[in-house]
């Protein structure tokens, strides 16, 4: 009885002491974009930002060497299996190398992971924030911009 | 006497600041005035870039020489956005398309409803409740002999004091027997915003 009142309390303390980010991609804003691939979602994970900067700590061993700061893929490699460039895509809610700031309430950040297979055949990883305005599924027609500002974004083709 | 003055005064008062509040006003426009809310890509330019391309295509030489006896039967493929904005390119195709139609020189059969198309003719074939001697069946559709493709494209530059877009929409009509390219004509579109300097 006593373990399930605490649960509730925590449960209670986390629903009142955490904030939920989500992005807010500007998606029609004319800006520079260096090229646009196009493809479909293999795969659609969320995430969240905790889980990439654990992953960050211990060497990236699930998200496979995702740059900081924007781009660009480098290759999985080394026999481990998966052979798709790794894009950290505009991750807008906040950076992940100044996370060292203690903070009085928690903050989510939430990400999703996706698995891009391209037109030409090659597969990209990536992350990017999560948006409420723009949810992907599996089988969805995307594009990948690639920005001037050395960020990607992927955005649904439709 | 004073207290009938002041009530006066805080009714006065009172409507006069009710009417200084903010009103949401609902309107209807011209659907075909040119939209300048900001330099993104607007309703203005999709109209610019469907008409000037439906005219092309129709007046063009080839074009006439394909529609003279016959009415091609045409599919529009998805125009590939190579822009940063998220543009709802089928409503670049679906005005095109909409557009030859009603010049009567083209058919068009429609991918975006092969699923619905299938759903119905399954219905009728295997529903129970269509009569089997005149339900429609599979393998009757004619396909398409041209396909209409295209691109959009942008070239962004900003700098502190202006911003400068231009649009590039290509479009191009494949023989899908021979392969050939038949047709292609582009539309460029420049948009730019400059900080004006108000004197007084």
């Amino acid at each position: 009885m006593k373990v399930i009142s605490i649960s509730i309390l925590a449960l209670f303390m986390l629903f009142f002491y955490s904030t939920s980010v989500y992005a807010n991609y500007d998606r029609n804003k004319a800006v520079p974009v260096e090229k646009v691939l196009f493809g479909i979602v293999v795969s659609a994970r969320n995430i969240t930002h905790e889980e990439l900067k654990r992953d960050k700590k211990n060497g990236w061993h699930t998200f496979g060497g995702a740059l900081i700061g924007g781009v660009i893929g480098n290759q999985f490699g080394g026999g481990s299996g998966r052979d798709a460039a790794t894009i950290l895509g505009a991750i807008i809610g906040g950076s992940i190398v100044n996370n060292s700031k203690s903070q009085p309430e928690k903050v989510i950040n939430y990400l999703v992971e996706l698995m891009i297979k391209t037109d030409n055949g090659k597969q990209f990883m990536v992350i990017q924030d999560y948006d409420k305005k723009m949810v992907f599924h599996i089988k969805d027609k995307v594009r990948m911009i690639y920005l001037a500002n050395s960020t990607v974004r992927i955005d649904k083709q439709r | 006497m004073n207290k009938l003055i002041v009530a006066a005064s805080i009714s006065l008062a009172l409507i006069t600041l009710g009417g200084c509040t903010n009103k949401s006003v609902v309107r209807y426009g011209d659907a075909t005035a040119v939209e300048t809310t900001d330099i993104n890509f607007g309703s203005t330019d999709l109209q610019k870039v469907a008409s000037q391309m439906t005219d092309s295509l129709l007046l063009s030489p080839v074009v006439g020489t394909l529609t003279a006896n016959t009415r091609p039967i045409l599919f529009v493929e998805s125009i590939k956005n190579k822009t940063s904005e998220h543009i709802d390119t089928e409503s670049i195709t679906d005005s095109i398309s909409t557009k030859l139609l009603r010049s009567g020189k083209f058919r068009f059969v429609d991918m975006g409803r092969v699923a619905a198309v299938r759903e119905q003719i399954e219905f009728q074939q295997n529903g129970g409740m269509v009569d089997t001697s005149k339900a429609i069946s599979f393998g009757q559709q004619v396909g398409a002999q041209y396909m209409l493709y295209g691109n959009l494209a942008s070239i962004v530059k900003t700098n502190k004091d202006k911003s400068d877009v231009y649009y590039k929409f290509t479009l191009r009509l494949m023989d899908l027997n021979s392969g050939l390219v038949e047709w292609a004509d582009e539309t460029e579109i420049r948009k730019t915003k400059e900080k004006e300097f108000i004197s007084w």
